[in-house]
């Protein structure tokens, strides 16, 4: 048995035939993990969680729960699994309340957990009023404390800062952040913009066009993302800083000569080194990688 | 516990939908409107208990219109409250199983169309209550049948079952409201357009007109049907609906677990895997399982159609209330050298016999009416199917009326009543047709009493109107030595028959036997139950085609063996691919399968296909029904196959034909040892071929069989059509005469005729050939020229008779007008005639009249000639002596010689020559040799059905040869890749392939033969003309060839295949 939470191996879909919209997906989300699952839009995210759930049916590959098969223990498993995919799924026509009464007993939640859930994202005193009428932040907060009703030890949550404003995306974290401290909850949170997740997060999955391109620590994206930096000089003689520089493999454009970042020791010495080969160093700045141009070239590199 | 919480889950959710006010307002509308409507009385309010006005009528309205739409808008928005919120994915993501998710909401929908019957009598009440305060209607006091509205209300809803499951399903299936409201709403608009547009008479049994049904009084009697139909719809549509909502989840793949098999003892998912296995093993072999849908398929439509053609040939005359109490007297009459039966008695019998015993609740007579012409306006047919008939004739017999009492209708002379089509044809519709006067050409008058619906073709005596006998009670004979009406009893219940027997022999010992004692002939009058007229009787005057219990047993063994053929088909295609799944069963074994699960599991697979091959086979018979009808000659509707008795039989059959062909491949193979299996040492033994070999046989001299018998009964029929009958029957027209004009004016018409170019000659004659005639008991002198009595046909014809036909004269010579005595003592004698009587010289011999006429003149006929024998009757029957009286009196047939040539246009002349003679009457002719052949017509028509599904039959069994041809050809595939390398040639390999094949098929040639001969020479021996087997020898020979080439061809089709393809490939596969 293996200590993922939850583990997929090779998951292929495709929505119709010949356009394959995953290819072999293998995710890997260990106990503890607030694990972002990260990737432009129609990349497949929203695929991959709706296959985990059993919302699609899974025609290729394996997953697994909490070291178990899903189809064969369906029920056991989604009895520990809290999720919220894509928009809240209320009934507009009943209350806070009641939308949380309806799964109270096929989560078999006690009443007490119905108010806790509430009080936690702040729901506790809207009474009677019907969920239709809620913005669309408190929706998002109901789906969060719906899915947080049966005390979960996995939250599938597929956009979840989606319509809430800045103080409720601080609100969330904290939550969540909260929540995977103190009730040892483990996260899978998806989104397509890496800085909403990238403070809480310190694991992540990039998947693009259907392709799982990274998978690791935050930390090793972060490295990642480091070598992909670019340092940008702009100087007094752009040709004979290439010509000097040529063991970095510079490139050149009209105004700037351009090296890939390796350490900030590297930059200084550059500098120094332009500096005394009386080259007059006007700037120096760094090109960080968009998560897009990175989603981008992580793909090229994988190809 | 799961299933509860879900379902308490559901109620939640429900509340305050849009489905539940939708309850309260279709609970409400018709109470409501019904309410509005009561408020302002009409002038005749109506007293009583208010059942029938109040509450009936409300429940109508719902159980039309109301719960339908009800039912299809709410399980749509039950849905939606779903769909709409994007809720499904939490409902499917929450722990609960999809059986509980499914059922769950599903028993919702049946709580919301129970509260809304619930309400929709809360309402009633109280809108009654109020109507009962206000108004002069006593409306609550339909609440004193309590018990029926309570059982009108149970009845309701379960007649909704299968709609409601049918239409939740699409509302599953279809996540906007459009499609499944639309859907449904179409499908519903469908019942009442079938039922009451179309009238197709078996929609009562589509789902979504079950409700309506409810309350539709034609159908009270069935009810409890309706609502089992219901039920088994409802079972069907959840089944399929939630199969369907569970593939959209659940891989097929997933329902079969990767660890099943590492789990021996997870007996429920090899369960569920059986199911999988089976499907896949259907699915993989599809060219094998083509085949075997095809083959039962086939099987079963011929085996269904024989069915309903031996039920109905079995339902004759039981549609009579009192059919089993109905019985018809025949008269039994014995000459000294001759008997024979006939279906008709003296007319005063029936008054007779009713005085002589208390057990006749009713005496009916029937009488022919010869051919006559009858006119409404300008309206003028010829009827040959009038009757007259007694007035009780409505109390015995129960068609059914259109119009008209059935008490009274035939209660005063001059009475008429019709059939439906002829009550058309004169007057244009059954409504117009009554009390109006109909007239005939001896300008009698009837009047129109009452209208008929056409009597159904499976009564053993049709008609097309029925004239009160009253009206020719003056002139009707009270004869007791003449045999003119069809006379029939209804005995009262619980009679003995042999009662009956001393009554009758009193009566022809008082009446019958003085008239007829003198002349050597003895009487005996019979009773014959009508059910039994169609199939067991043998008189030959029979109204109708009889039928032959003899084919029903033929078609009965036709049937079973084709779907035995197709039974064998697939037990040996299963045995034959045993080897591919052999593996299977060993593995299946060894996981912990037990040896039930497997034939579970083929018997499974059986009994699906077998369901499968039913289905198409409902669709098939549907379309090809019409075709069936024009082959058999019946009137079969749908209705015939979607009654209880045949759907319930067809699908024990359906049932039995899964298990008998599944039988075999399930014990053999589940009966392997699977070490042996799994080490390989069964698949390198050749499987037990001789089993399969025996089924090969047996299938084929099945068909051989029929192959043979199809082409000597087409030999007979052959045989019979153009044998030499004596006479030439090609291009003879006949005109038959009807009426007192008409008979006397003839000769006007026979001159102008022969003064046709077109027409060659023109004779007369009281019966064409093909036509019965009557026997008279004559003295005929015998050789030492003493008289004795004998019984002769006698036929009465013109001078140009014999010549018209061109019979031969073999003898003497013809009638001849220039010798006038001929007028008075001539005849004509048959050869028979001249065989019977042992004459050495026939010319000169003497005939006389049994009885000395009144007058005392008697007329001695003498024999002028002798007419080489020729077939007046069918060749069914021996030639009978036979003689010819010169007269021309009684002549009723103009036959006409036309040239060889234009027909239509000595038609045309000879139309034209008859407006000429009689310019009122319209023209009717008949061609000769079609009126004589439509004697053969039952026997034509069954070899038709014969010929057809003996084709089938063998269709079925190539099909079978051909699967099986595939199979050893795939088996050998490396084989003939070898031998091919060798340098075999196509032609050495298919030898090879197919010399198995054809031993069989000579061991069942060998069979086949001597078996069909012995059976259709027991069918040949009822026509006294008759092919001889021994000079059919080719017939055997060609269908030997026949099955040889057919088995070449089919199985050659692989083998070529594999032979011709790249042995390369088939090496390195």
């Amino acid at each position: 048995m293996s200590t993922h939470i939850v583990s997929t191996t090779d998951l292929f879909y495709d929505y119709s035939k010949g356009v394959t919209t995953l290819h072999g997906i293998d995710l890997h989300v260990n106990r503890g993990d607030i694990y972002g699952f990260l990737g432009p839009n129609g990349s497949g995210k929203t695929t991959t969680l709706s296959l985990l759930l059993g919302l699609l049916k899974n025609q290729k590959g394996k997953i697994e729960f909490f070291g178990k098969e899903f189809t064969d223990n369906r029920e056991d498993i989604l009895r520990k699994v809290g999720s919220l995919i894509e928009s809240p799924s209320l009934y507009g026509h009943l209350s806070a309340r009641e939308n949380l009464e309806v799964y109270r007993e096929i989560y078999r939640a006690t009443k007490e957990r119905v108010e806790e859930v509430l009080s936690l994202v702040g729901l506790s005193d809207t009474g009677s009023k019907q969920a239709r009428k809620f913005s669309l932040g408190m929706k998002q907060r109901l789906s969060i404390a719906l899915a947080l009703l049966p005390r979960p030890r996995l939250m599938i949550l597929d956009e979840p800062t989606n319509g809430l404003d800045p103080s409720g995306i601080i609100e969330l974290r904290t939550l969540i952040r909260d929540l995977n401290k103190e009730e040892d909850i483990t996260f899978i949170i998806s989104s397509h913009i890496l800085s909403e997740v990238e403070k809480i997060v310190n694991r992540v999955g990039i998947i693009y066009k259907g392709r799982m391109v990274f998978q690791g620590k935050i930390d090793d994206l972060y490295q990642l993302q480091r070598r992909k930096t670019r340092v940008i000089l702009q100087t007094s003689d752009n040709d004979r800083a290439m010509a000097l520089i040529g063991q970095l493999n510079p490139e050149r454009s009209d105004e700037y000569v351009s090296f890939n970042f390796n350490d900030l020791q590297q930059v200084a010495d550059v500098n120094k080194f332009l500096v005394d080969c009386k080259i007059d160093v006007f700037s120096i700045s760094t090109e960080k990688q968009t998560l897009e141009q990175l989603f981008i070239n992580l793909t090229s590199e994988t190809v | 516990m799961t299933f509860a919480t879900s379902l308490r889950s559901e109620i939640i959710k429900t509340k305050r939908t849009a489905a539940v006010y939708l309850m309260l307002l279709a609970a409400f509308v018709v109470p409501f409107v019904l309410f509005i409507a009561f408020l302002f009385p009409t002038d005749d309010p109506p007293v009583g208990e208010m059942w029938d006005e109040y509450y009936l009528n409300a429940h109508q309205i719902v159980n039309f219109v109301f719960i339908e739409f009800f039912m299809i808008l709410a399980s749509t928005l039950l849905m939606q409250t779903e769909f709409k919120n994007n809720s499904w994915k939490q409902v499917v993501t929450s722990p609960q199983s999809f059986a509980a998710i499914y059922f769950s909401k599903f028993l919702i929908l049946q709580g919301l169309i129970v509260s809304m019957l619930i309400a929709f009598n809360i309402c009633m009440i109280f809108f009654g209550a109020i109507l009962e305060a206000v108004t002069i209607y006593d409306c609550l006091s339909y609440l004193s049948r309590w018990p029926e509205a309570l059982a009108l209300l149970a009845r309701t809803y379960i007649s909704t079952l299968g709609m409601s499951a049918f239409c939740y399903w699409m509302a599953f299936r279809f996540r906007n409201f459009i499609v499944p409201t639309a859907v449904c709403s179409a499908l519903y608009i469908i019942g009442p357009t079938v039922l009451f547009e179309f009238k197709i008479s078996f929609a009562q049994n589509y789902v979504f007109a079950l409700p309506a049904v409810m309350v539709i009084k034609k159908f009270e009697g069935d009810l409890l049907i309706y609502q089992g139909l219901s039920v088994v719809y409802a079972i069907v549509f959840i089944g399929v609906g939630y199969v369907d909502f569970l593939l959209q989840h659940v891989s097929l793949k997933a329902l079969i677990p990767a660890d099943a098999i590492g789990n021996p003892l997870s007996v429920v998912r090899l369960r569920k895997s059986i199911f999988l296995v089976s499907w896949r093993s259907l699915v993989k072999d599809r060219y094998y399982t083509l085949i075997n849908i095809t083959g039962l398929t086939i099987g079963m439509v011929s085996s269904l159609f024989l069915l309903i053609y031996i039920l109905d040939e079995l339902s004759y005359d039981r549609f009579h209330k009192n059919a089993e109490n109905i019985y018809r007297v025949t008269t039994d009459i014995k000459e000294s050298n001759n008997t024979f039966t006939w279906a008709s008695t003296p007319p005063p019998l029936a008054e007779e016999i009713v005085e002589h015993s208390k057990n006749i609740k009713h005496a009916v007579r029937f009488i022919k009416l010869g051919r006559t012409m009858y006119r409404y306006n300008d309206k003028e047919f010829y009827e040959e199917g009038f009757m007259l008939a007694d007035s009780t004739a409505f109390d015995t017999f129960s068609w059914a009326f259109i119009a008209g009492d059935p008490a009274t209708a035939l209660d005063h002379p001059a009475s008429i009543v019709l059939t439906e089509t002829t009550a058309v044809k004169y007057f244009g519709s059954a409504a117009v047709a009554m009390g109006q006067q109909i007239q005939n050409q001896e300008n009698e008058t009837y009047r129109v009493t009452g209208v008929l619906e056409d009597i159904p073709f499976n009564s053993h005596f049709r008609f097309n109107a029925l004239i009160s006998i009253s009206t020719k009670q003056a002139v009707m004979s009270t004869s007791w030595g003449r045999m003119g009406a069809i006379t029939y009893l209804e005995l009262t219940d619980g009679f003995d028959i042999d009662d009956m027997r001393p009554v009758l022999d009193t009566i022809v010992s008082q009446k019958i036997d003085p008239l007829l004692a003198d002349r050597g002939v003895t009487t005996k009058l019979s009773l014959q139950p009508i059910t039994s007229i169609h199939l067991h009787s043998k008189i030959a005057d029979e109204a109708e085609d009889g039928g032959d219990m003899s084919y029903i047993y033929v078609f009965s063994a036709v049937a079973i063996l084709i779907l035995v053929i197709a039974c064998i088909n697939y037990m040996n295609l299963t045995t034959a691919r045993s080897m591919g799944r052999i593996r299977e069963v060993g593995i299946r074994k060894v996981v912990g399968s037990l040896r039930h699960q497997l034939i579970t599991q083929f018997l499974l697979e059986s009994a699906g296909l077998s369901f499968v091959a039913f289905g198409i086979t409902l669709m098939v018979v549907y379309f090809l029904l019409p075709g069936f009808n024009f082959l058999s000659h019946k009137s079969l509707t749908f209705d015939a196959v979607m009654n209880a008795p045949v759907m319930i039989s067809s699908i024990m059959v359906t049932i039995v034909v899964g298990i008998l062909s599944g039988s075999y491949p399930a014990l053999y193979l589940s009966g392997f040892n699977p070490a042996e299996v799994l080490k390989g040492n069964l698949a390198a033994r050749p499987v037990n071929n001789n089993f399969r070999r025996t089924l090969v046989v047996l299938q084929f001299s099945i068909s051989v069989f029929m192959i043979i018998a199809t082409f000597i009964v087409y030999n007979q029929m052959e045989f019979m059509r153009t044998k030499d009958l004596g006479f030439n029957k090609e291009h003879v027209l006949r005109i038959p005469l009807s009426g007192s004009d008409q008979r006397k004016n003839f000769p006007i018409l026979t001159h102008q005729l022969k003064l046709l170019p077109e027409v060659v000659d023109v004779g007369m004659t009281s019966a064409t050939p093909g036509e019965r005639i009557g026997k008279r008991l004559l003295k005929v002198e015998n050789d030492d020229g003493r008289f004795t009595d004998r019984g002769v046909n006698l036929l009465s014809a013109d001078y140009d008779y014999v010549t018209t036909m061109n019979m031969n004269i073999v003898q003497g010579r013809n009638f001849d007008e220039n010798i006038p005595s001929d007028t008075l003592y001539a005849i004509l004698v048959n050869e028979s005639m001249v065989e019977r009587m042992g004459w050495t010289d026939p010319i000169g011999k003497r005939f006389r009249p049994s009885q000395q006429p009144k007058d005392g003149k008697e007329i001695e006929k003498r024999v002028v000639g002798v007419v080489k024998d020729y077939n007046q009757s069918s060749l069914y029957d021996v030639i009978e002596p036979l003689i010819i009286v010169l007269s021309d009196k009684n002549n009723d047939n103009v036959l006409v010689r036309i040239a060889p040539g234009d027909v239509n246009k000595a038609i045309e002349a000879i139309s034209g020559a008859w407006s000429q003679s009689f310019p009122d009457d319209p023209f009717e002719f008949r061609f000769l040799d079609q009126d004589f052949d439509s004697q053969y017509q039952a026997d034509q028509k069954r070899s038709y059905i014969f010929t057809t599904f003996s084709v089938l039959t063998m269709f079925i069994a190539c099909l079978g040869l051909l699967g099986l041809a595939a199979f050893t050809t795939e088996q050998r595939t490396k084989e003939i890749g070898l031998r091919k390398i060798a340098g075999a040639s196509t032609g050495s390999l298919l030898v090879l392939i197919a010399k198995d094949f054809f031993r069989l098929i000579i061991i069942a040639i060998l069979i086949a033969v001597p078996l069909t001969w012995y059976f259709t020479n027991e069918w040949l021996e009822h026509f006294a003309y008759r092919i001889e087997l021994v000079s059919e020898w080719p017939t055997f020979l060609i269908a030997a060839s026949a099955a040889i080439i057919i088995t070449m061809f089919t199985t050659s089709y692989h083998v070529v295949k594999a032979a011709r393809a790249n042995p390369v490939k088939a090496l390195r596969s």
